[in-house]
């Protein structure tokens, strides 16, 4: 039966490329209140749906699109959605959510998830019109870049309206963190989504929906939706947010010593006023946009008027954009970034893979572990612009060491041996964002246990270390408040990361954005235990403690799919360089990542086995997830049993 | 003399295409959230960077009026604005053809036309607009002039660029 229920659309649409079939099937009304939606549904079916030691590349994975009940509606950043997939980068699992305008356009269309199986035999685009779902032969726009093949999809459909989120060449190639790229310049980019497209020859997902959501209590909704509309305009640092984007971080990081340079070995880049937001809105902003529903529209339009890359058009890159073409390379050029971004973009590649694998290269090479031989006779050094545009089309077109460095740094050190490893910065396969554990500990636990590896989206506290002292005091008491602040303690630390991610978590069911609830913080848990009922008429997600259990349910479920994999306490670790090398200068001179303790507190907390880090039995019977264990299918489950 | 009536006056400089204004408008007229029947149509060009809010007005002489062959578009002479008078119109959709912002629009669910109404001389788009991208007010033409050069400029500029 199809369930009309506030918030949702109460259909999935399934389509297989091997048999070209389609089918359009409702979920089991429980999922509401054991998962609300986005991250949650879709961690279920990935779950049941893809065995353990699946190649993330074969036809048997899943690649599933998901939106949660707040999709489409009026709340601030409703029009993101998330891509989960088994990963390629990491072999566990992969998700990426993105903004822009695809995630409201489904539900528009009538469905909550799109789910993907098999492989089609020749390239093609899948089309969504409402009801009308077809399979688009793609042989003339294979090859295109994700702005041409955008383009082209949108000529061919006649509407300028329909969403496009495309693959370009690095995706058809399988590089290991090929993104899907959503209106041009919106990125799933993390994880490798993208090369799960191009495994299944899938090019693009266009969508447009002319249909409706609608929400259980309209005049509550509208109230309270009102009153966080007002809260983001008022708020001073989403207001600076709207006119500096991301890029404000540039200098809080350089101030505290934790802007990643030279592959992370530093903390402090001399040129990193040339990568700050003041520099870059004088000299490059030619416009401000938003994604669908959004407020604050962070997104900035750049143009380079001079110099090497002069033309270059393009939207972003964020923060760690900055940080991965910037800093991270030791270039202290905004256009460097740009155009970097650029190609990033239109290869449809992740940039915090992209330039942490550089990253990797350069300081192998450095240390007389890769030599002339090995590139192709590229010198390959640190504050080089033409080299790293050199080095992202080499990779995009497995060219020479491209083809190594396609794979991310983990796997790329594994093919070259010679004790590169040691320059690999990631975890469990996934290249390490733009933070560092040694001058935030509570970033380093967060890089160690997130489900998809060294994560900045997941559980990345904020408000220990911008200067949120007051909300830090309400959420995790005033005792504890000391220690929670103090960047180079592991006290407590667990606690604050552990209460972040369930809320981050119930964020990612919704679907809204990072902005206005992870940095800004302006809304927590309660806010969504007032919107949810409003949403959804579902009286028992108005409970915090509910949304909490519902939270750790998430957690859990993928920490299980990532155990199935193999993943233990011996996988949840950081690189040598958080742990053993002291950070060398800046404010946080000395400091090294004591993660053990951090860890331990992690699982207690979370009711995994402490020496494992695998759950135990008693929390998953808490959770309701004892089915993993009992090899139950749930026959509720649409009847498809596997 | 024209524009004496208030009217909703766009800002493209400003918009920055989140669509907030539809849902609004779609929740108040629809109650529910529904873009495709909202009565502003926000026109993105990703290629381009540009957002253009395509509302209702200002028409001088207005092509819907004009073209209804059985005189169901009406202008009030008083506040300016366009209306479907329902009893007489006939869905021969001329009306959505001809509208030059594109911001007529056939609801296909209930078979009829909806059309902007300025909500009454209180219009919720311009109220949730982050951006002051929308106003509500008698535009002088100093102001629209400054606002299409701006435009021009921007188009200018990005023509350079291969996009
Ligand atoms: S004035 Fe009212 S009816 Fe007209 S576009 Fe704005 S919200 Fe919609
Ligand atoms: S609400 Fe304002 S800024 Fe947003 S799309 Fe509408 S006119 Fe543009």
């Amino acid at each position: 039966m199809l369930l009309r229920r506030g918030g949702y659309a109460g259909r999935i649409l399934r389509v297989d490329l091997s048999s070209e079939q389609v089918r359009v099937e409702s979920w089991p009304e429980r999922w509401v209140t054991e998962y609300i939606g986005g991250d949650g549904f879709a961690a279920h079916i990935l779950y049941k749906e893809v065995p353990a030691g699946t190649d993330p590349l074969s036809p048997t994975n899943r690649l599933i699109l998901a939106t949660g009940p707040v999709t489409g509606t009026m709340w601030p950043t409703s029009g993101r959605s998330v891509f989960v997939s088994k990963a390629p980068l990491t072999g566990i699992w992969g998700e990426s959510h993105v903004g822009g305008f695809l995630g409201a356009e489904l539900k528009y269309a009538g469905y909550d998830l799109l789910v993907i199986e098999g492989s089609a035999e020749r390239p093609v685009y899948l089309m969504i019109n409402d009801d009308d779902i077809d399979l688009v032969d793609a042989s003339s726009i294979w090859g295109l870049s994700t702005a041409d093949a955008t383009s082209a999809i949108l000529r061919a459909s006649g509407d300028p309206d329909a969403q496009v989120a495309a693959i370009g060449p690095a995706g058809e190639r399988r590089i290991r963190y090929a993104s899907i790229m959503v209106n041009r310049a919106r990125a799933a980019g993390r994880t490798g989504m993208g090369a799960v497209m191009g495994s299944k020859n899938l090019k693009a997902i266009a969508v447009r929906g002319h249909g409706s959501v609608e929400v259980a209590d309209l005049d509550e909704f509208l109230r309270l939706a009102r009153e966080a509309h007002r809260r983001v305009r008022e708020d001073p640092q989403a207001q600076q947010m709207s006119r500096w984007g991301t890029w404000v971080l540039t200098a809080v990081k350089q101030e505290i010593g934790e802007l990643p340079t030279f592959n992370h070995r530093t903390g402090v880049f001399d040129g990193w006023e040339r990568l700050s937001a003041e520099h870059i809105r004088s000299h490059y902003t030619v416009n401000d946009r938003a994604c669908f529903g959004c407020p604050v529209g962070c997104k900035k339009v750049n143009y380079v008027r001079e110099g090497p890359f002069a033309g270059t058009f393009e939207e972003g890159p964020e923060y760690e954009g900055l940080m991965a073409f910037g800093s991270l390379l030791g270039i202290g050029d905004y256009a460097t970034a740009l155009r970097a971004n650029q190609l990033c973009n239109r290869y449809g590649m992740d940039v915090i893979s992209a330039g942490a694998t550089i990253a990797f290269a350069i300081e192998s090479f450095e240390q007389g572990l890769l030599t002339k031989e090995d590139t192709d006779g590229l010198t390959l050094r640190w504050g080089d612009s033409k080299l790293v545009i050199r080095l992202l089309q080499m990779i995009a077109n497995r060219e020479g060491i491209g083809d190594i460095l396609a794979d991310g740094s983990r796997e790329a050190s594994r093919r070259l041996g010679r004790g590169t490893d040691r320059f690999a910065i990631h975890v469990k396969g996934l290249e390490v964002s733009g933070q560092d554990g040694r001058t935030h500990r509570s970033i380093g636990l967060s890089h160690a246990t997130g489900a998809r590896g060294a994560d900045h989206l997941r559980s990345l506290v904020t408000v220990d270390q911008l200067g949120y002292e007051k909300v830090a005091a309400e959420r995790w008491g005033a005792d504890r408040l000391l220690e929670i602040i103090d960047p180079y303690t592991e006290r407590y630390k667990a606690v604050a990361v552990v209460e972040t991610e369930n809320t981050y978590c119930i964020r990612d069911t919704l679907i809204v954005c990072w902005y206005t609830v992870s940095w800004p913080p302006i809304f927590w848990m309660r806010d969504f235990a007032q919107l949810l009922p409003a949403v959804t008429g579902e009286e028992s997600l108005g409970s915090t403690d509910q949304l909490i259990e519902i939270a750790e349910r998430q957690v859990t479920l993928k920490r299980m799919f990532n155990v199935r994999e193999g993943i233990t306490r011996e996988d949840d670790q950081l690189p040598d360089r958080f742990t053993k090398e002291p950070m060398p200068e800046g404010p946080g001179k000395g400091q090294v990542v004591h993660l053990n303790p951090m860890l331990d507190d992690y699982y207690r907390l979370r009711g995994w086995d402490v020496e494992t880090g695998i759950p135990t039995r008693e929390t998953l019977d808490r959770l309701s997830l004892g089915w993993m264990q009992d090899g139950e299918e749930g026959a509720e489950w649409g009847g498809r049993h596997r | 003399m024209v524009l004496l009536h208030k009217q909703l006056v766009v800002d493209y400089a400003r918009c920055t295409g989140c669509r907030i204004c539809e849902l609004a408008c779609s929740a108040h007229h629809e109650g529910r959230f529904q873009p495709s029947l909202a009565r502003i149509r926000i026109v993105r060009y990703d290629d381009l960077g540009l957002d253009i809010p395509n509302v209702c007005g200002p028409c001088e002489d207005a092509p819907c009026v004009e073209i209804c062959p059985v005189y169901a578009m009406q202008r009030d002479p008083v506040s300016g604005m366009v209306t479907v008078d329902y009893s007489r119109c006939i869905l021969c959709k001329s009306c959505v053809g001809t509208c030059p912002n594109g911001v007529i629009i056939l609801d296909t669910e209930r078979m009829r036309i909806v059309k902007c109404d300025h909500c009454d001389g209180d219009p919720e788009c311009v109220k949730v607009c982050p951006t002051g991208a929308i106003t509500y007010t008698t535009p002088g033409q100093a102001a629209i002039k400054k606002r299409y050069d701006s435009l021009h400029e921007y188009l200018s500029e990005i023509a350079r660029v291969s996009l």
